[in-house]
C-alpha cells in the first residue's frame, strides 16, 4: 500500500492518534466513536498515494479528514440507537479526563466547541478553522466569540474561576 | 479569560490521549489491514459514509409501508461499519453464503462491472430490525449492499434483502416488467432534519401526506434535500433495490435491473 511503511505507520500513529481522538471527542461526544473515527482517517490516509508538502500540509489533511468522517457519523444517526459492527475490542475506549472545565466545553454547541478546540489546542488560526470546517471565516469567528461568551457566563454563574 | 482558559484546556486535553498500549494495538491492527490489503488494493474513490448510509436510509424507508409478520414496520435502524466490510465480489459472497443460515436461496454473487460502466467499489453487511409504531421489533435480519462508481464519480448501490417487502402500497413513479419480473421504479425527494422534534409546516406535512414520492428523515448533520431514483424487484426469494443520489437514468437504472433479473 502507498504512503505505508511499518515505520511511517508508527510515525503517524504516535503523531497524530491522540489528535484525531481529541477532534473525534470534540464532534461525538464518545471516546468510542472518536477511535472509531481514528482507524477510519489512518486507513484512509494509508490506502492513497499522498505526497504531502510538509509536516503541517500532512496535519491539516488529517485534522480536515477527520471532521469530515466525524460530520459523516454523524449523519448515520438516520440509524437511531446504531451501534457499530466493528470486531469486539479488547481494550475499552480512553476515558475522558474528569475535568469541570471540559465538561462545560463539551455542553457548547458542536461548532463552537471544535472551533475552541482548533484554536485554542492546536492554535489555528480562523482563516485556517474556516478551511478545515468548510466554513466562512465569519462564522468561524462568530463561533469562537459565542463559544467564549458562553463559557464566561457558565463560569460566572457557576461561581467557578479559572485559576492558576 | 484567555490566558487562563488558554492554558487549562490545554492541561485538560492533554490528558485525552491513547495510552501507548492502546497505540500498538492500533498500530497492530493498521499493519495487519496493509498486507492483508495488498495484493487486492482497491483505492477509496470519492465516497463518503454519510452519502451510503443516506442512501440506505432512503431504501429503508421506502420500504416503510411494508407488513412483517403480524406488525407493521414504522421505522427501519440499522448498524453497518463506517468503511467498507469487503472489497471483492466474491468476499462478499462469501459473507452472504455465511449469512444464508435457513433461508432457501443463496444470494448470487454481485458482477464486478454493472451497464454503465459501474465498478465494485466496496461491499457492506447491514444488520437491519424493523421496529413498530411501539418500538417493537418485529424482524430482523442481514442485509448486503454493493456499492458502485463509475468513471465520472457517480454512485450507487445494490442492496440485497431476505425481507420481502412486497407492494410498499403507493403508485410508483414507473413500472415494467423485464423477463416476468415485475420493476418498479421510483423518483423519491427527501428532506432530512437534524432533529425528530422539528416542527415542520403546513405545506412540509400536507405533502407527507398527499405525495408518495416525498419523505421526511431525522438524524441529518444539517437540513438539506437529496433526491433518489431507485428501482425495485424481487427474485429467487431476494429483494433487490438499486438506489442512487446522483444523476443515473430510469433507463439506465431499468438496464442494471436487467442485468440483475438474468443472472
Amino acid at each position: 500500500m502507498p504512503y505505508m511503511d511499518d515505520q511511517n505507520v508508527e510515525r503517524l500513529v504516535n503523531t497524530y492518534a491522540d489528535t484525531i481522538l481529541r477532534i473525534g471527542y470534540m464532534y461525538l461526544k464518545q471516546t468510542c466513536d472518536a477511535e472509531d473515527i481514528c482507524q477510519e482517517v489512518f486507513l484512509k490516509l494509508l490506502s492513497h498515494e499522498f505526497q504531502f508538502q510538509s509536516p503541517s500540509h500532512e496535519k491539516a489533511w488529517i485534522v480536515r479528514t477527520t471532521i469530515n468522517a466525524c460530520k459523516d457519523r454523524l449523519r448515520t444517526s438516520f440509524w437511531r440507537n446504531a451501534i457499530g459492527l466493528d470486531s469486539a475490542i479488547d481494550l475499552p475506549a480512553p476515558e475522558p479526563p474528569d475535568s469541570e472545565l471540559l465538561e462545560l466545553v463539551m455542553t457548547l454547541p458542536k461548532n463552537q466547541r471544535i472551533s475552541i478546540y482548533l484554536y485554542y489546542y492546536e492554535g489555528y488560526s480562523v482563516k485556517e478553522i474556516a478551511n478545515m470546517m468548510g466554513k466562512r471565516e465569519n462564522t468561524v469567528s462568530a463561533y469562537l466569540s459565542r463559544g467564549r461568551l458562553r463559557l464566561r457566563r457558565m463560569l460566572e454563574t457557576g461561581g467557578r474561576r479559572i485559576t492558576e | 479569560m484567555d490566558h487562563l482558559f488558554d492554558r487549562q484546556f490545554q492541561a485538560t486535553m492533554d490528558r485525552l490521549c491513547f495510552s501507548s498500549r492502546e497505540k500498538k494495538r492500533m498500530l497492530s491492527q493498521l499493519t495487519q489491514t496493509a498486507t492483508n490489503s495488498e495484493s487486492r488494493v482497491i483505492p477509496m474513490k470519492k465516497r463518503t459514509a454519510g452519502k451510503v448510509f443516506a442512501m440506505i436510509a432512503a431504501c429503508m424507508l421506502i420500504t416503510a409501508g411494508s407488513a412483517m409478520a403480524m406488525s407493521r414496520i414504522m421505522w427501519y435502524e440499522g448498524s453497518s461499519n463506517a468503511g467498507y466490510d469487503y472489497n471483492t465480489t466474491a468476499d462478499m459472497a462469501a459473507a452472504q453464503e455465511e449469512a444464508q443460515g435457513t433461508q432457501g436461496t443463496a444470494m448470487p454473487q454481485l458482477p464486478d462491472e454493472l451497464t454503465g460502466g459501474f465498478q465494485f467499489d466496496g461491499g457492506v453487511q447491514v444488520k437491519t430490525q424493523g421496529k413498530d409504531e411501539e418500538d417493537n421489533v418485529v424482524g430482523s435480519w442481514k442485509d448486503f449492499h454493493g456499492h458502485y462508481v463509475d468513471a465520472d464519480g457517480k454512485e450507487l448501490t445494490v442492496a440485497m434483502s431476505y425481507n420481502l417487502t412486497g407492494d410498499d402500497g403507493r403508485e410508483a413513479t414507473e413500472v415494467r416488467s423485464i423477463n416476468d419480473v415485475p420493476v418498479t421504479y421510483n423518483y423519491d425527494e427527501y428532506l432530512f432534519l437534524p432533529d425528530e422534534n422539528t416542527e415542520l409546516d403546513a405545506k412540509t406535512k400536507d405533502r407527507m401526506e398527499q405525495d408518495d414520492h416525498f419523505f421526511v428523515s431525522y438524524g441529518s448533520d444539517a437540513q438539506e434535500t437529496v433526491c433518489y431514483s431507485s428501482v425495485r424487484f424481487q427474485k429467487g426469494g431476494i429483494s433487490y433495490s438499486v438506489f442512487t443520489s446522483d444523476k443515473v437514468s430510469a433507463d439506465e437504472l431499468f438496464s442494471i435491473a436487467e442485468e440483475l433479473i438474468s443472472r
